[in-house]
């Protein structure tokens, strides 16, 4: 668990689109190996935070260090460089792209890490679904194969840590039983996440940790077996406080 | 017959100008949303490039690379100084940014040249024609096809082999996650435009040949073409850009040579008038999505 600097250090992130401020002043921290969970309902913030790490969200105030280094004003394409990906909400997987072009992308910002866009094989053998259809259009797949080419694209940069805003959103529940059991065995390769999920169950089931958002900012935090046994979880969604 | 053939390898090498052009345009449009109306003129640039390469005594394929280099360079050197201020900044502002860059250069080359043609003599390979039995073709529309021919297979390797090609197509998809992969986007956009200005370099070497002089305007009428093109192909289409180039070069001879006589001037209205046909009824142009332009 937590042992050493975190990973990723978020403090006091406020993120405003116009006057609308959707995150107020959250301040977080994952450490190497830990997978966490942020929860809320639709508009809580969650989103937003997740793209303004990123710096594709725009942040109004605050921190954020990654792997020792300050990335609160760093390019996406450097913090990528550096070893943090996303896999976007509604996975955003380039659909005129084949799937096995979707997979060389993808290693681009690893290349310092040895990833190579040409070495496939270990997405392939992940998610043998993809494997059969690595010369069709990313566009023509299913939701849950999208999916899977989303999260695999993010691995091929060998990233050192991946936020993922909303894996399980429009798919069918077998799908995203699917979905899971890959970040499961993620994680038990020593992965370290920030999971955004409106599926509490879900998101709980993977996370060491999680934090609960409401109107962006923090409301409750604990480990994901105190959160899972609280009744004040469901308030959060229903708009309570 | 042969009179048919002989304006279908005209047609096929006006068009094929115009899809070097097209194609150029269409990549910039779909990676920021930027109708670059300062393209034609680095054909002009590319001319007077040329010219001054062949004062200096140079030999004239030395001029046709510094012709190229020019055009690539000032593409380059456009995106750097009026595009990259106004990144993300609305269709409408990177237009008139455009627009702006444009008049700038047309006022340069009048001041600094001259109002007038200047002549730029190509070497006599380009002016002959082969004699085929069938059908006599012009030595330059030959040279046009193939250049143009050749100019595409080269985009195309470019565009779906190498990692940076891949990456301009993603880019043209989803900006942000292409940035997310790790692609610089400042390296992204100056190399496209480095790759439009050089396509923009080769049809204003085709054009000029076609016309032996070089005017401050030159560029004015093919760009506005290779915009129609785009816009036939499908706004963002690369494969529809090359389309609608040749689509409309081929248009513009035949109706040139089949046309009776007095109405030959209204050429262009007819010209335009059935793109405007085409449009009424495939809104979103041959290979564009059908959903509204962004």
């Amino acid at each position: 668990m937590a042992n050493g600097a975190p990973l990723l250090e978020v403090s006091d992130l406020n993120v405003a689109y116009g006057a609308v401020r959707a995150v107020r002043g959250v301040s977080l921290s994952v450490a190497e190996g830990e997978v966490v969970s942020l929860l809320g309902a639709n508009g809580a913030g969650k989103s937003s935070l997740l793209n303004a790490i990123m710096r594709l969200a725009p942040k109004t105030g605050g921190r954020v260090t990654f792997d020792g280094r300050d990335i609160t004003d760093m390019d996406p394409e450097r913090i990528a460089a550096a070893g943090l990906t996303i896999v976007f909400e509604g996975r955003r997987v380039f659909p005129k792209l084949s799937v096995s072009e979707n997979l060389l992308l993808g290693a681009l910002a690893g290349r310092r890490r040895g990833a190579n866009g040409r070495d496939q094989g270990r997405i392939y053998e992940m998610f043998p679904a993809l494997a059969d259809r690595q010369s069709q259009l990313a566009g023509t797949l299913s939701g849950g194969e999208q999916q899977m080419l989303a999260i695999g694209r993010a691995l091929m940069s060998k990233p050192k840590m991946v936020l993922m805003d909303e894996p399980s959103l429009g798919l069918a529940p077998k799908i995203v039983d699917e979905v899971f059991e890959r970040i499961e065995r993620l994680k038990a390769e020593g992965m370290t996440m920030l999971i955004v999920e409106q599926n509490v169950a879900m998101g709980l089931s993977v996370a060491d940790r999680g934090l609960v958002l409401s109107s962006g900012q923090v409301v409750q935090q604990g480990t994901a077996a105190e959160l899972a046994a609280s009744d004040s979880l469901t308030d959060a969604y229903v708009g309570g406080s | 017959m042969d009179i048919f053939l002989q304006q279908l390898v005209n047609g096929l090498s006006l068009g094929g100008t115009y899809a070097l052009l097209a194609i150029g345009l269409a990549i910039i449009y779909s990676i920021m949303g930027l109708i670059n109306f300062a393209h034609g003129d680095l054909m002009t640039l590319t001319g007077y490039a040329m010219i001054g390469v062949v004062a200096l005594g140079l030999p004239f394929p030395v001029a046709i690379l510094c012709g190229l280099v020019a055009a690539t360079l000032a593409a380059m050197a456009m995106e750097r100084i009026a595009f990259r201020p106004l990144r993300g900044a609305s269709g409408a502002s990177m237009l008139l940014s455009s627009l702006a860059v444009s008049t700038v250069l047309h006022i340069a080359f009048q001041v600094l040249i001259s109002a007038r043609p200047q002549a730029l003599p190509f070497p006599p390979m380009f002016s002959g024609a082969m004699d085929l039995g069938f059908a006599r073709i012009g030595n330059i529309q030959a040279i046009s096809i193939v250049v143009a021919v050749l100019a595409l297979i080269v985009v195309n390797a470019i565009l779906y082999r190498l990692p940076l090609g891949i990456a301009i197509r993603a880019a043209a998809q989803d900006f942000d996650a292409t940035r997310v992969m790790g692609v610089q986007a400042n390296r992204l956009i100056s190399l496209a435009f480095g790759l439009s200005g050089v396509l923009a370099g080769i049809a204003g070497v085709l054009w000029i040949a076609q016309r032996g002089s070089v005017d401050p305007a030159l560029g004015f009428n093919p760009v506005i073409k290779a915009f129609i093109a785009v816009t036939l192909g499908g706004l963002g289409s690369l494969q529809g850009a090359v389309l609608g180039g040749l689509f409309l070069g081929l248009l513009e001879v035949f109706l040139r040579a089949y046309l009776p006589e007095d109405t030959l001037p209204y050429r262009e209205a007819v010209a335009l008038t059935l793109v405007v046909f085409v449009l009424l009824f495939r809104p979103q142009g041959f290979m564009g999505k059908s959903e509204a332009v962004r």
